[in-house]
């Protein structure tokens, strides 16, 4: 009941100022949605949902290297750069969240280094 | 307390999102450890937001909005290094009267809120969220959606009541409800994220190239001389943090407002003077102390910050309310003394994190974009060593960012879901004490009270109009 009254009182709002308003354009649309800020926010979506689904068989480790080094690949970090600093944060993470804290952080793949 | 000064510094980067990133590393702390470090990053993230203002004309945190005016024009007149001084030391000055008030006045309170019962503390709830919804930037409409959204996804979960699972889909995950940690880290950390990520051209940069510098020459005249304007707006700043959903920017903003209005000088304000910078610099950290008044009495927060800090005594198996200055009178205690103690390190590791700002603003503002993406994908998983946490997260995530395009406001969603609960769960036990009649809500006096100040709320604006119009017409 109220997400209808919030609502009908926000396409009034919208009917009352008619100055400004812009007509659909789906042309545009898609050109704002294909430049790279949109596309890196879809991107940064499906590697989490990557990270999701792939913790568990992966493990953290790997995981976390892969989203990292893609992440800053995109956001236009060198490669060099990139690697190194992938890394610090892997270890980083690993470090605080799984040796100080003690949280259970999954091994997978690399389960026989016990690390 | 450096994390609060190197998130509060970035430009977009708000303490609150300082202090979601940093409350699942106080899990595994002693509880007062944990408040302690939440403590200490609030109170540096609300600061530190000052230093790009000043030099930048970019606010680092909300908060930092009105400090922009006056700090900014003193950098242009040579005198960045002066203001900056005169936001530290107003920022210690304005937290010590703050945490002062706090100390002084939440065991009063306390005491009278032990008088309330299911009625009262029903109309509280609702009288905190009426707040939020009003009070928060856009229009009241939006802050209404945000509000009804937060409770729409506070009834997810097991009925407290009858046991009933609601809006669970037959996920058992969802049966203990949204986690309300990961759902915040979503909407203040990952949706800022996304909002960056936009501008590809504009953070591959660093945020500035020019060294900053911090002089403490003249700023003991300076405050004793504006002695009563920093009383003036610590004390409004802790009023108005005090309301539920009126944080430090909106008492900045006020008591900015407030000190030009009565200022001599008032034509000069906005032009680079020193009353410019003291009157918000001193509001927004006393503000901080202001809104743990409601969270610690009532269990209400007075501000997104405070709506973290109850969630997090939740995890730790505290529940604040009146009756915790009696159950946990020595954490209390403890709490008061950390946050007085964490102004006085504010001015030595703010000292620091002026010089370390030189540095902190060459490094790449992607690099650390990326840092804060992974941080609350771990932060979020830390929490229970679950992934549908991360999941909640991400969600909150989008809808946050979805909602910033649309311009309605996140506070009111973060009180809907905390609130949720307390207003069903008074009302429900409410009525099973008056037989399931409402009058008890309206009939006793505090509760009369709550509801007036609601509905005056929602349609004060309007009541006033008509009451003018009706004197206008009648000639009166």
């Amino acid at each position: 009941m109220v997400f209808l009254f919030c609502g009908s009182c926000e396409i009034i709002n919208g009917f009352s100022k008619q100055e400004g308003r812009k007509p659909v354009d789906f042309v545009f649309f898609w050109n704002s949605i294909n430049k790279p800020g949109p596309l890196n926010i879809f991107i940064t979506i499906a590697l989490i949902l990557c990270f999701i689904l792939f913790m568990e068989t992966l493990g953290f480790i790997v995981c976390s290297y892969v989203v990292l080094f893609i992440l800053m690949w995109r956001f236009g970090i060198p490669l060099l750069k990139n690697i190194v600093y992938s890394a610090i944060f892997v270890l980083l993470l690993n470090a605080i969240f799984g040796k100080l804290f003690t949280i259970y952080l999954p091994s997978g793949i690399l389960d026989y280094l016990d690390f | 307390m450096v994390l609060g000064i190197f998130v509060g510094g970035i430009p977009g980067l708000t303490a609150t999102m300082a202090v979601a990133l940093i409350v699942p590393l106080t899990f595994h702390m002693s509880p007062i450890a944990g408040l302690a470090m939440i403590l200490g990053v609030s109170f540096c993230a609300i600061f530190a937001g000052d230093i790009p203002a000043t030099y930048l004309r970019i606010p680092g945190t909300p908060a930092s909005g009105a400090a922009i005016l006056d700090g900014y024009e003193m950098t242009r007149k040579g005198k960045g290094s002066l203001a900056l001084a005169l936001d530290l030391t107003c920022s210690v000055i304005g937290g010590l009267i703050g945490i002062s008030i706090l100390i002084f006045v939440a065991p009063i309170l306390a005491r009278f809120a032990l008088k309330f019962t299911n009625f009262e503390y029903f109309w509280l709830a609702v009288f905190g969220l009426s707040m939020s919804a009003v009070i928060s930037r856009g229009t009241k409409i939006k802050g209404v959606i945000s509000m009804t959204l937060g409770l729409a996804f506070a009834t997810i979960g097991i009925d407290i009541t009858t046991g009933y699972p609601r809006f669970t889909f037959d996920s058992t995950e969802l049966m203990a409800g949204i986690g309300f940690i990961p759902a915040m880290i979503g909407l203040f950390g990952l949706s800022e994220v996304f909002k960056y990520v936009l501008l590809p051209e504009d953070f591959k940069n660093p945020t500035i190239t020019e060294k900053i510098q911090i002089s403490f020459n003249s700023v003991g005249a300076l405050l004793y001389k504006f002695k009563f304007l920093i009383l003036r707006s610590a004390i409004i700043g802790n009023v108005i943090g005090a309301l539920p959903g009126a944080g430090a920017d909106i008492a900045a903003w006020v008591s900015y407002g407030i000190a030009k209005k009565v200022s001599k000088r008032s034509n000069e304000y906005g032009t680079g003077i020193e009353e410019g910078v003291i009157a918000p610099t001193s509001a927004n950290n006393s503000a901080l102390g202001g809104t743990w008044i409601p969270a610690l009495v009532f269990g209400i927060p007075g501000d997104t910050i405070t709506a973290i800090v109850l969630g997090a005594m939740m995890m730790y198996g505290l529940k604040p309310g009146p009756l915790i200055f009696q159950q946990n009178a020595y954490l209390v205690n403890q709490i008061f003394s950390v946050a007085l103690v964490s102004q006085i390190f504010l001015l030595i590791i703010g000292w620091f994190g002026i010089k370390m700002y030189t540095y902190l603003f060459k490094f790449p503002r992607n690099v650390i974009l990326v840092g804060i993406i992974i941080f609350s994908v771990v932060g979020s998983y830390a929490l229970r060593s679950s992934l549908f946490d991360v999941s909640i997260m991400l969600l909150f995530g989008i809808l946050g960012y979805i909602m910033e395009i649309c311009g309605i406001p996140l506070p009111p969603l973060i009180l809907g879901l905390i609130l949720g609960p307390m207003i069903e769960d008074n009302l429900r036990v409410g009525l099973v004490k008056s037989d399931g009649s409402f009058l008890p809500f309206l009939t006793r006096p505090i509760s009369l009270a709550f509801f007036i100040l609601i509905v005056v709320t929602f349609f004060g604006d309007p009541i006033i109009k008509a009451i003018r119009f009706f004197f206008r017409r009648h000639k009166i």
